[in-house]
């Protein structure tokens, strides 16, 4: 009895200081699409729990609209951005630069920034490790005095106006063996002294590796890509304690620490989770504990997989529940078929991301601007089958079924949808194989699925992660044809099925 | 109901449509009479049938079957009195010959022993060996698919049927053995008819009364005897004209 009490006691004591521990704040932290992002984010992520504030990372979400809308409709509360795409593609105004002008221009869509972190991460040149140092350069004004240094510049920067062409005017650059090369292929020259001058991002992961020097942007032709936290206006009154917590971030994480955090990930394959904490540890001398949980490949794939399934078969149910009728229903109207075969026109027209970026104010993030964008998508196979399907059944049919007297619903169930069948389920067919591509593109909603070691294997340049997507996609869109083409067995009457052979006597 | 008048009526009725139409056309066909309405392609004959059974609507005039009006209010309910049959058949290639017989009986309901007895006793009419009637329509011969939509048109037994050119896709071998049927079967069946055909040697063998059309118009009807022996329009001496005697090369 009296141990019992004391079990009593010890939980209650242990629930008491659980709940002392966390707050009632709960937050969610976004990141884009690339490793600087994730491991800025799950930093901030990790020192809101620090904190006891409940909060999640939602990793990996599409481009910068898809991300800001995200942040609008509140789905998201915060994510790690840079001033120049600050002014540059949210705000749509280049001389928005200073701190000051851009929190004014953000306050009246609710949204506000934290002070610089501490990098920039923008376009930079920098020299091999030999050239550095054979030639003395530190800074863009020592370029001017060594007219044959080879240089290979990415095609982005020697085409834009505000890139090489600038560049060079600015400050007064003539060189006589300047190429276009593909950014890796560039650095790995660089790296091997094959090439002495790069372009380079300023936190690019290889900059340590290869040895390279960034210069010094003297006379601030760049545009600065200073990293700030982006966060609704309202979340340092609504979680007071996580916004404290994540600002300690400030001006604590210069190019050198982004740079080796950025390794870890990109170079040394470690997690992001890793990454954060040894970003935590060289910026605030301290870190949580890690927490990670390595889930095996096998898991993972399943998960993706199971996760990829569910949107299809969501998608295509209610693509099939909707298409099927407005098949029907265009299939007996001309107007209406030229409506619907026009709108589905539009919506397949539309790219993916633009649709997902329209339909996340609507939706938020996750899986419903997913499934939405994927039953759109379905929709038009789907109608175009059954009208086809139904169109193409000969007259004499459709008439003979009238005529005998079977009541319209009759006509349909028992007549016109079973001799449609072969076309609903090529429709169908279609759907689900293109349901099973696009389904890939969720993970930049959130969404989850295949996508997601997609989009991080694209970032990481990693195949294997890549393939860990690509092939279960591939497989599953396989997969679904091959029961397409069983299910018409069971679905598609036989007589349908029987050949047309003539059968001799009366 | 009084069921007293002509089973089928066409009243003034005229229909247009693209390249084409009939009327001012009036038709009465009393009870237990067949009647074969002939003429050459284009005349309008299927258009009457199609009149007849609500597929198409009159620009003006009306329809009667049974006594009541044929109008999209009505048709529902009066096609389940008329039975009604095209030169391809218009069986349903996905549905067995068995359910392409009954498919309107089991939509309304009617019980499966009353079913197979009816099949039964229509597999015997049209002689369609019991055998047959769960094979699909593509591997039923010609013949035999027109057996099976004549049970489908007479599932109901209906009180008024419709044939449009029944034979007109059979060789001739089988075409002469299922006239020969189709008289038996008129005959025993006493029922009102409509026979639309090309061939007016197969309408006079088969039915009681003729009307001949031409250009969406009747131009001539009256019995087998006096529409054969004395024709009363060019265009009744010419269809019978057309038929080449095999003497002639003898």
């Amino acid at each position: 009895m009296n141990a019992l009490l004391a079990a009593a006691a010890a939980l209650g004591c242990a629930l008491l200081a659980t709940t002392a521990l966390a707050n009632s704040e709960h937050v969610v932290i976004g990141s884009k699409a690339f490793p600087e992002s994730w491991i800025l984010a799950e930093s901030a992520t990790l020192l809101a729990q620090g904190v006891g504030t409940k909060a999640e990372h939602s990793k990996n979400l599409g481009g910068t609209e898809i991300t800001v809308a995200a942040l609008v409709s509140g789905q998201i509360d915060l994510y790690p951005e840079y001033t120049g795409t600050l002014s540059e593609v949210i705000l749509h105004d280049p001389h928005l630069k200073t701190l000051d002008d851009l929190r004014r221009a953000l306050a009246p869509r609710g949204l506000a920034i934290s002070d610089p972190i501490g990098f920039n991460d923008g376009y930079a040149l920098a020299a091999s490790g030999v050239a550095a140092n054979r030639y003395g350069l530190r800074s863009l004004s020592d370029l001017a005095r060594w007219p044959d240094l080879r240089v290979g510049l990415t095609h982005e920067l020697l085409g834009r106006t505000d890139g090489y062409p600038g560049l060079s005017a600015r400050y007064g650059l003539s060189f006589s063996d300047i190429r276009g090369v593909q950014h890796e292929l560039a650095l790995e020259a660089a790296g091997r002294g094959d090439l002495d001058i790069v372009d380079v991002y300023t936190t690019d992961a290889q900059i340590d590796r290869l040895h390279l020097r960034v210069l010094d942007d003297d006379r601030r032709f760049f545009p600065r890509y200073d990293a700030v936290f982006l966060y609704r206006a309202d979340l340092p009154a609504s979680a007071p304690a996580a916004m404290a917590a994540i600002l300690r971030l400030v001006g604590r994480v210069d190019e050198g620490v982004m740079r080796r955090a950025n390794a870890r990930v990109v170079l040394d394959r470690q997690t992001v989770d890793e990454a954060a904490v040894a970003l935590l540890r060289e910026a605030l001398g301290q870190a949580p504990e890690t927490r990670t949980r390595v889930a095996s490949v096998a898991t993972e794939m399943a998960r993706n997989t199971a996760r990829h399934l569910e949107l299809v078969a969501l998608s295509l149910a209610a693509a099939t529940l909707l298409g099927v009728p407005l098949g029907i229903a265009s299939s007996r109207s001309r107007t209406l078929s030229a409506i619907t075969g026009t709108l589905a026109n539009i919506v397949q027209t539309v790219p993916s991301l633009a649709l997902l970026a329209l339909l996340i104010p609507l939706l938020g993030i996750g899986a419903r601007p997913a499934v939405a964008s994927l039953f759109l998508y379905a929709l038009l196979p789907i109608v175009r089958g059954t009208e086809t399907g139904l169109t193409t059944i000969p007259a004499a049919i459709v008439e003979s079924a009238e005529a005998i007297g079977l009541p319209l619903r009759a006509r349909l169930t028992r007549v016109l949808l079973p001799m449609a069948s072969p076309h609903i389920l090529a429709g169908l067919r279609t759907s689900a194989v293109i349901a099973v591509g696009t389904a890939t593109i969720a993970a930049l909603v959130g969404a989850g699925g295949l996508g997601d070691p997609i989009l991080q294997g694209i970032a990481l340049h990693d195949g294997a992660l890549l393939a860990q997507g690509a092939i279960p996609a591939a497989l599953l869109a396989l997969a679904i044809d091959g029961a397409f083409v069983l299910l018409a067995r069971r679905v598609v009457p036989q007589g349908l099925r029987e050949s047309t052979r003539s059968v001799a006597g009366p | 109901m009084a069921n007293r008048g002509p089973l089928i009526r066409l009243d003034q009725v005229t229909k247009r449509y693209p390249g084409g139409g009939v009327g001012p056309l009036s038709l009465e066909v009393g009870e237990r009479t067949t009647v074969a309405l002939v003429g050459p392609s284009g005349s309008g004959k299927s258009t009457v049938l199609r009149l007849l059974v609500g597929l198409l609507s009159p620009d003006t005039g009306h329809v009667f079957v049974a006594g009541q009006p044929m109008r999209a209010d009505t048709a529902a309910s009066l096609r389940l009195r008329i039975g009604y049959l095209i030169q391809e058949g218009g069986l349903f290639p996905h549905l067995s010959a068995r359910d392409n017989a009954c498919i309107v009986a089991r939509t309304l309901g009617w019980p499966s022993e009353r079913v197979e007895a009816r099949l039964s006793e229509l597999a015997e009419l049209a002689r369609l060996p019991r055998s047959l009637l769960d094979r699909f329509p593509a591997r039923l011969s010609g013949g035999e698919r027109q057996r099976v939509a004549l049970m489908r048109a007479l599932f109901l037994d209906p009180d008024v049927i419709l044939l449009d050119e029944p034979l007109g896709a059979l060789d001739a071998l089988v075409r002469t053995r299922l006239q020969d049927e189709l008289r038996q079967m008129f005959h025993a069946l006493a029922k009102t008819a409509i026979f639309v055909t090309h061939d007016l040697a197969e309408a006079a063998f088969i039915a009681d009364e003729i009307a001949v059309m031409g250009a969406g118009v009747i131009v001539e009807r009256g019995s087998v005897e006096s529409i054969v022996l004395h024709p009363g329009s060019e265009l009744t001496a010419s269809l019978l004209a057309a038929h080449r005697p095999l003497a002639g090369r003898a």
